[in-house]
């Protein structure tokens, strides 16, 4: 009697938190990307046909002089320099203009570099945000700017900072992700993304769920909020937006060891930024 | 058992309520430029064509100027696809930095009309995003083009594109004591340009309906100022009526039903409205001071207008029917000419301080004062329709007795994109369209 009541309510209570929380596997096949229908005035099909063949060679032959850039100014000279020459003279042969590839190699070995040296972390992130929060940074204003305010502003960052600091801790209390490992990973993201200003009147986080490989590569972005998404240009252009930045760092600096948590994982982009 | 039971039922519950994702916050960002590529349209061949690159090539000056996009010039080294319904090759643009791509083909077909199709790319998601399929006269092949802007345009900033709109103004001629005035009518990037009066009379300050092609404006009949009602589509004019004393042109109200404008009368200017129907005249101020250039706010609950109530020039805020007078200025100088965004977020107004003007906005609560364009006069600002870019007129330091050169410049509201329409005489009181239906 005892059992079979103990086993009834086991059942019930496995029932009620199936139907509470569902099941993993269930999730994650509703994770799956809706197609988002577009707008069109007549349908028109895509095919997969492409007429790029012409191009295969300008494209390879800039990745040829991007790795020739990436060489020159290598530490390693000496058999670097022997592929250097035979890219060189490929790239002679064609028709293009020097392309802006320092700026984006720069940016690439700056990543780099912080990846190695987490610990400087910390003083980059308020370099940022200074640069990058404040209003004056994103607004022109031609008058003189007012310093009490600025200083309120860095006031106001160092607090925000702090705040992320403690959310931080949070989180490493309960998912064994450190402080250290979430801002590095923060940092990368918010570098790459280029938010429309029209956002500056959007009053709600736009969330993303991030697929990951083990090497922090970026299997899938979801926008979680599909239905705002269909009905709200302006969270469709940021979360546009925030869904390049994160396509576009990828690969993601992951934590080693930790891949379990952030195999999927949640990132949420907010645009208040854009009104300092 | 009971035990081993509990612990199964623990370790699931845990498991589950475990299972919520890791959530990183992301606070800050970049507000720059997109980088974008506007490929060369092709013809039915896939070939580029010339009609293909100069639509091309109007789409960019109209998403460049913006300030919010910014054209890479490596982007004209790639072959298009032959048709926008060919998915791109993303490899051969991402190396570029290129984060969005327009694709065309325009065919040719019979009574000289074109149909045009286009497609707008995300080159990093590698998804296409919207596209449209339009045949029109091959003559209407610009208004096509600033079209397809205001999509693409749209769909990346999520703001209403301004780019199908038209710009009315005072083109100015002749020596400064015989200065010659008339009205004209350009597409918003100075294209298609057209006079509209013969510059007989002095004319001033034309406005444009907020909702249809009609505009007012003020003209010297026999020094008499005379208010005009012009409508663009049937060209049918009207004058409202003889103003003595006014300066400015009426402004429209949100709803185009009526007009308001401030009127002197026995050495005291009020602000009046007009119904432009019945022509019922209402008083909305009544003070000793000069209340000149009222404008609604996009809700028409409020009016936005300047006095010198206070003792210089200020910018005040009122409702409708003129109650709860509020000062919103309180900067060093003098402020003029506030007109209410059409979004209702900003107010945008003249400024005079030191010797020198400045185009500035401000939220309505007078917070957020931001001056965006300055110079030796730079006065009458108008807005986009969208709300984000704002056109006025800038004139050079007189030199030699010889009137300094006159020119209309637009800028968005973030201050960084400054542009010069290029006229075909001197120019200034520009006024924006709404959207051309």
């Amino acid at each position: 009697m005892a059992l079979s009541s103990i086993l009834s309510l086991g059942l019930h209570l496995t029932i009620f938190l199936l139907v509470y929380y569902g099941l993993p596997f269930s999730k994650i096949n509703d994770r799956k990307e809706t197609t988002i229908p577009l707008i069109f005035e007549e349908e028109l099909e895509v095919s997969n046909k492409t007429n790029q063949k012409k191009n295969e060679n300008l494209v390879k032959s800039q990745k040829k002089k991007q790795n020739n850039n990436k060489i020159k100014n290598s530490p390693k000279p000496k058999p670097k320099k022997l592929i250097s020459e035979k890219v060189d003279k490929n790239t002679e042969k064609l028709p293009l203009k020097p392309i802006i590839k320092p700026k984006q190699k720069i940016k690439k070995t700056v990543e780099k570099n912080i990846d190695k040296k987490p610990f400087k972390r910390p003083v980059n992130k308020i370099k940022r945000k200074n640069r990058s929060s404040s209003s004056e940074a994103i607004l022109r204003n031609l008058a003189e700017a007012n310093v009490i305010n600025q200083k309120k502003d860095i006031v106001n960052q160092i607090k925000e900072s702090l705040k992320n600091q403690n959310q931080n801790l949070n989180v490493t209390e309960e998912k064994k992700a450190t402080a250290t490992e979430i801002d590095i990973l923060r940092n990368h993201v918010r570098q790459c993304w280029n938010a429309p200003y029209a956002a500056n009147e959007l009053n709600k986080i736009i969330n993303l769920k991030i697929f990951t490989n083990p090497d922090g590569s970026v299997v899938n972005v979801e926008i979680i909020d599909v239905a705002f998404y269909k009905k709200d240009p302006v969270y469709r252009a940021a979360a546009d937006s925030a869904r390049r930045a994160v396509k576009d760092c990828s690969p993601l600096p992951l934590p080693k060891n930790k891949y379990d948590l952030f195999k999927i994982f949640t990132f949420n982009f907010d645009t208040s930024f854009i009104n300092g | 058992m009971f035990k081993f039971i509990i612990s199964i039922y623990l370790f699931l519950f845990i498991s589950v309520s475990n299972a919520k994702d890791l959530e990183i916050d992301i606070n800050s960002g970049q507000v720059e430029p997109l980088p974008i590529a506007i490929a060369d349209f092709t013809d039915r061949l896939g070939e580029v064509s010339s009609l293909g690159r100069s639509i091309s090539n109007v789409i960019t000056n109209n998403l460049v100027g913006s300030g919010q996009f910014k054209a890479l010039e490596t982007a004209a080294f790639i072959a298009p696809p032959t048709s926008p319904s060919v998915r791109p090759n993303f490899t051969d643009w991402k190396p570029f930095g290129i984060k969005a791509l327009v694709t065309g083909a325009i065919k040719t077909e019979n009574n000289n009309k074109i149909e045009v199709e286009f497609r707008l790319w995300d080159v990093v998601s590698e998804t296409d995003m919207i596209g449209l399929r339009l045949t029109v006269d091959k003559a209407s092949w610009r208004r096509v083009s600033h079209i397809i802007s205001d999509v693409t345009f749209e769909r990346l900033t999520g703001d209403k594109g301004y780019f199908d709109t038209r710009v009315v103004y005072i083109s100015e001629s002749g020596p400064s004591n015989a200065r010659k005035k008339r009205l004209a009518i350009m597409d918003q990037d100075g294209e298609n340009h057209q006079f509209l009066t013969n510059g007989n009379f002095l004319v001033l300050t034309p406005r444009f309906s907020p909702n249809t092609q009609e505009i007012t404006y003020l003209a010297y009949y026999n020094n008499e100022p005379r208010v005009y009602i012009l409508n663009l589509l049937t060209g049918e004019q009207e004058m409202l009526g003889s103003f003595p004393g006014m300066t400015f042109a009426p402004r429209f109200s949100p709803d185009g039903s009526s007009i308001i404008m401030s009127y002197s009368n026995n050495g005291v200017t009020d602000i009046y409205t007009m119904n432009i129907k019945n022509q019922n005249v209402k008083r909305i101020t009544n003070s000793p001071s000069i209340d000149t250039s009222p404008s609604f706010s996009p809700n028409g609950k409020q009016i936005v207008f300047n006095s010198d109530r206070g003792g210089t020039q200020q910018l005040y805020v009122m409702d409708e029917k003129g109650r709860g007078v509020k000062r919103i200025s309180f900067g060093k100088g003098r402020y003029a000419t506030p007109v209410w965004s059409p979004k209702g977020d900003l107010i945008s107004f003249t400024k005079m301080y030191k010797g020198l003007f400045y185009v500035g906005v401000m939220k309505p609560d007078g917070s957020g004062e931001r001056l965006l364009a300055k110079g030796y006069l730079v006065e009458g600002p108008t807005w986009a329709p969208n709300g984000r870019v704002l056109m006025y007129f800038k004139q050079n330091k007189p030199k030699n007795e010889k009137a300094g050169q006159v020119n209309l410049y637009k800028i968005d509201v973030t201050g960084f994109k400054e542009l010069k329409i290029i006229t075909p005489a001197d120019a200034s009181d520009p006024a924006w369209s709404p959207i051309i239906p």
